[in-house]
């Protein structure tokens, strides 16, 4: 069942003035329940547009953006409620703490929800253990904390009001290795453990393709392919035409595919390169 | 003969006083040459841009020990402009470190601080604008650019200050794809073309295996330091300080360490490639 319905949703900035900018032409697809969904494209396609009008921060000039069935533009409908209900973690969400304590941060969303401060507190206890941050930091000042903490902490913030569905745009950005394959961790687990929805926006064709159960790739704020990874990165060519790599094994194999050698086209990282090389040749490895 | 541009010798810094814990750089020397193009690798709080820092005075050692640019000591409050006109910076946010309202203006602004004439400010921003591809923008306003063009922009500045070194935190840590590779090709040509020394703090792994050396910092001191080749062919020791080696590289020590008789030592993906496709044939 889809949880999210985009239907031929359009938004221009700037509407009326010199610098009109259409950033969504027409874009339309489902988000199902319990999906872990990538939004990939590169800069200024209209990813960050789009994740906007999930939880109704920007109102479509035309199309519906349909929660659980009801449009969310529809004149009486509660958007405050739906920015509970969807959860929007931004890009450098650190960059947004301010409260005294990481506690105080991450219960200022299930404050504004109006629950009592013992429910308050079972969510902050719960979200905090949920990016594994230590008890003794919630005490502590957000400002004292390390880059990836801080990251940990502004997405506890958001999951501590238990969205159904949670959105993050780049979460895994600027971190190192360690760091990035950490969120990533976590986000999923998270998923795994509450069945929320979760929706990423990333740079990363990588990162969508280890994660994801269906990809949407935009360009120019148009709807560009929507699939499972495997359905959209066989499309090599296009992706790389519209300004978007390929993770550098993927292309190793489809490098090799066209010297005739018989490998699957979905292949995105180096384990996975490894077992179908060792795989091909220990069948002999010829053409 | 190579050139020593910049030495550090037993350079130890802490932050704060009141927190004492925190030491960030632990007895470092070290030593870059003119000329070179190095990678400053290290996970988050490693203390590789606290080190990036000394290298322009931005911060001096807090103990005894020193940093030495073209000779000049950082301490040396009288000389720091000295320091800063040979060694210029690029940080991570494009959005941070932009002050004109006119592409060529803003190039123009540490020239003009350093009270170059106007005829040769215009030939330099000229010079930075093409070096860095940017020319065809150099009436545009800034904030109208792609964090690419920015940071294009940013290393212009430097490029106009006739720096001899330029230190890059992180400078695509906030591109997409395309805007890091517009930035990284531009620093390549520098380093290469230009003679220019250059020092790229990096997480990217494929970043760093385009520079001649690595240096890994872990807990405020050098882990290691060596040409590409040598550093990623230490994975085991890498991942577990936070970092990894090039997707390529990763796949390649696999394949090796299953037996299969191919380099471990590969960096870059058309080197990978051939490797495959020789032991794939033979």
């Amino acid at each position: 069942m889809s949880i999210i319905k985009v239907s031929d949703l359009t938004y221009c900035y700037g509407k009326g003035t010199p610098f009109e900018k259409v950033a969504l032409d027409n874009v339309s697809f489902n988000i199902e329940k319990g999906e872990f969904v990538a939004i990939i494209g590169h800069t200024g396609s209209g990813k960050s547009t789009l994740v906007s009008h999930l939880n109704g921060l920007l109102r479509a000039d035309s199309g519906v953006v349909e929660l659980d069935g009801e449009n969310i533009f529809n004149k009486g409908y509660d958007l405050r409620s739906v920015r509970f209900r969807v959860g929007l973690v931004f890009q450098y969400p650190e960059y947004q703490l301010f409260e005294e304590t990481v506690y105080k941060d991450i219960a200022f969303g299930p404050k504004n929800m109006g629950l009592s401060d013992e429910e308050v507190r079972e969510r902050v206890i719960w979200a905090a253990k949920a990016l594994e941050i230590k008890a003794e930091l919630l005490n502590k000042s957000p400002f004292e904390l390390s880059g990836g903490q801080k990251r940990r902490v502004a997405i506890a913030g958001v999951i501590a009001m238990r969205p159904e569905v949670l959105v993050l745009d780049e979460p895994a950005a600027g971190l190192d290795p360690a760091g990035r394959d950490r969120v990533m961790r976590l986000i999923t687990d998270y998923r795994d453990r509450t069945g929320s929805t979760v929706v990423i926006v990333s740079h990363s064709m990588e990162t969508a393709a280890r994660y994801a159960d269906k990809v949407v790739v935009l360009n120019n704020g148009k709807l560009f392919m929507c699939g499972s990874p495997d359905e959209v990165f066989s499309r090599a060519d296009e992706i790389e035409k519209i300004g978007l790599s390929l993770p550098p094994v993927t292309k190793l194999i489809h490098s090799l595919i066209k010297e005739g050698y018989d490998l699957p086209e979905n292949i995105y990282t180096a384990h996975q390169a490894a077992e179908a090389l060792l795989s091909l040749k220990s069948k002999g490895g010829e053409r | 003969m190579q050139e020593t541009l910049i030495r550090c010798e037993n350079v130890s810094f802490q932050y704060g006083e009141e927190r004492d814990n925190l030491t960030a750089l632990k007895n470092i020397d070290l030593e870059i040459n003119r000329g070179e193009f190095v990678a400053i690798l290290g996970h988050n709080g490693s203390g590789k841009s606290t080190l990036a820092k000394h290298f322009n005075a931005v911060l001096t050692p807090t103990n005894e020990g020193r940093v030495l640019v073209g000779g000049i000591d950082t301490k040396d409050e009288e000389r720091v402009f000295e320091v800063r006109r040979q060694v210029g910076m690029v940080f991570q946010n494009p959005d941070n470190q932009i002050v004109a309202t006119v592409v060529e203006e803003d190039v123009a602004f540490a020239p003009e601080n350093l009270g170059v004439e106007p005829s040769e400010i215009r030939r330099r921003v000229d010079e930075a604008l093409e070096a860095v591809g940017m020319s065809e923008y150099k009436k545009h306003a800034p904030h109208k650019l792609s964090g690419g063009q920015k940071q294009r922009v940013a290393i212009a500045g430097v490029l106009a200050m006739q720096s001899d070194c330029i230190v890059l935190d992180e400078p695509t840590a906030m591109l997409d794809p395309q805007g890091r590779e517009q930035v990284i090709s531009t620093i390549v040509k520098l380093a290469r073309e230009q003679g220019k020394t250059v020092v790229l703090i990096t997480h990217f792994m494929e970043e760093a295996a385009l520079c001649d050396r690595v240096i890994v910092m872990n807990d405020g001191q050098i882990l290691l330091d060596g040409t590409p080749k040598e550093v990623f062919s230490k994975r085991a020791e890498l991942k577990s300080v936070g970092l990894s080696v090039p997707a390529v590289t990763e796949l390649c020590a696999i394949l090796n360490e299953s037996g299969l008789d191919i380099s471990p030592d590969i960096i870059s993906e058309e080197e990978c490639l051939k490797e495959v496709s020789r032991v794939l044939k033979g």
